[in-house]
């Protein structure tokens, strides 16, 4: 009898049969010793297909966040947010350095902040409150919060 | 709707973009034990595991827009793990392919017995899975487990297709070593 088959061509025998050429075949066929040895291999084959399963802990609300970002207001949020910040910086200016750095402003200044100031309030608020309700309603709509 | 059956990645993504819940757990469903055996294995078992799971779906979601619908869901999401794997395994300063002992890739003949295994199957196939070098556990499940093809597993870890066989033809071998010498000593 020829050699004995390689480990590789007798898991191919079970993995992958087509690639084994007749030869190989016709060896498996008549050989004890190596017909024994692949089944072992088909066995493990078969063995590995059915390993138990893992399954993941999530922490869902978490990952809902960003599913649908796209349907978040975030733009009512983020102006205000910007506005809310380049007033703060004009009033930390104010505050370390008084009446020079006012009057680096324009004249009647003071009026257009307090409007300004309350302008970038409501557009916060407003922002934050229909993200806040957009996050709610999309754990509720997928039963994470009832 | 409970019970929904999503044809394709497309439909079940269009899904999951829509909100739908049983969408985003159908998803979680198909694609958790390949992204959990990935992270346990390749990083033997550390316990930062489950932050890593969570991290790996967190980014599939975000990116989930960005899904080309050529490829498949489970060789997508197995690309995100993978990565973040060998992120992790290169900050902790873990190996993935260790040097395997020569004796394991000997070979050894067969006892005259087809039957390896008469009972626990499962078990003992898992416990030797896990003496496995990290890397080679991935191939195992990604080529066993979870059916990918070789060109399939080579997306996921940019592996030649070569490489790939080889180091599953080795896997194998050593599995079936690792079960003869435990068969031999029970039969002791
Ligand atoms: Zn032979």
């Amino acid at each position: 009898m020829n050699e004995h088959l390689g480990d590789n061509e007798l898991q191919q025998y079970t993995v992958e049969p087509r690639e084994l050429s007749q030869a190989a075949l016709t060896h498996i066929a008549i050989c004890e010793h190596c017909r024994v040895k692949a089944q072992q291999y088909a066995q493990i084959t078969a063995g590995l297909k059915h390993l138990p399963k893992m399954t993941a802990e999530l922490d869902l609300p978490i990952l809902v966040l960003p599913i649908k970002r796209e349907s978040f207001s975030l733009s009512g949020l983020a102006v205000g947010a910007l506005i809310f910040a380049g007033l703060l910086v004009i009033a930390a200016g104010i505050a370390a350095m008084g009446p020079d750095f006012r009057a680096l402003l324009s004249v009647g200044q003071g009026l257009r902040f307090y409007l300004l100031l309350a302008a970038a309030l409501i557009l916060l608020t407003a922002g934050s409150a229909s993200y806040y309700n957009e996050y709610k309603r999309q754990l509720k709509k997928m039963g994470l919060l009832s | 709707m409970k019970g929904t059956i999503y044809h394709t990645d497309r439909e079940l993504i269009a899904a999951i973009l829509n909100g739908e819940r049983h969408a985003f757990a159908a998803f979680v469903r198909l694609t958790e034990n390949l992204v959990v055996k990935m992270v346990f294995q390749m990083t033997g078992g550390s316990a930062d595991r489950q932050d890593l799971v969570q991290e790996i779906y967190l980014k599939a979601f975000r990116n989930l827009a960005s899904f080309r619908h050529g490829s498949k869901l489970s060789t997508w999401i197995g690309q995100i793990a993978y990565y973040d794997c060998l992120h992790y395994i290169k900050k902790k300063k873990l190996t993935y392919l260790e040097d395997i002992p020569e004796e394991s890739a000997m070979d050894v003949e067969p006892s005259g017995e087809v039957a390896l295994f008469k009972s626990d199957l499962s078990a003992i196939l898992s416990e030797a899975v896990a003496r496995l070098p990290p890397l080679y556990q991935t191939l195992v499940t990604l080529f066993h487990e979870e059916e990918l093809s070789y060109s399939e597993i080579g997306e996921i870890t940019h592996l030649p297709e070569g490489t790939i066989k080889n180091y599953l033809f080795r896997a194998r071998k050593i599995l079936r070593n690792d079960l003869l010498k435990k068969y031999d000593r029970e039969d002791l």
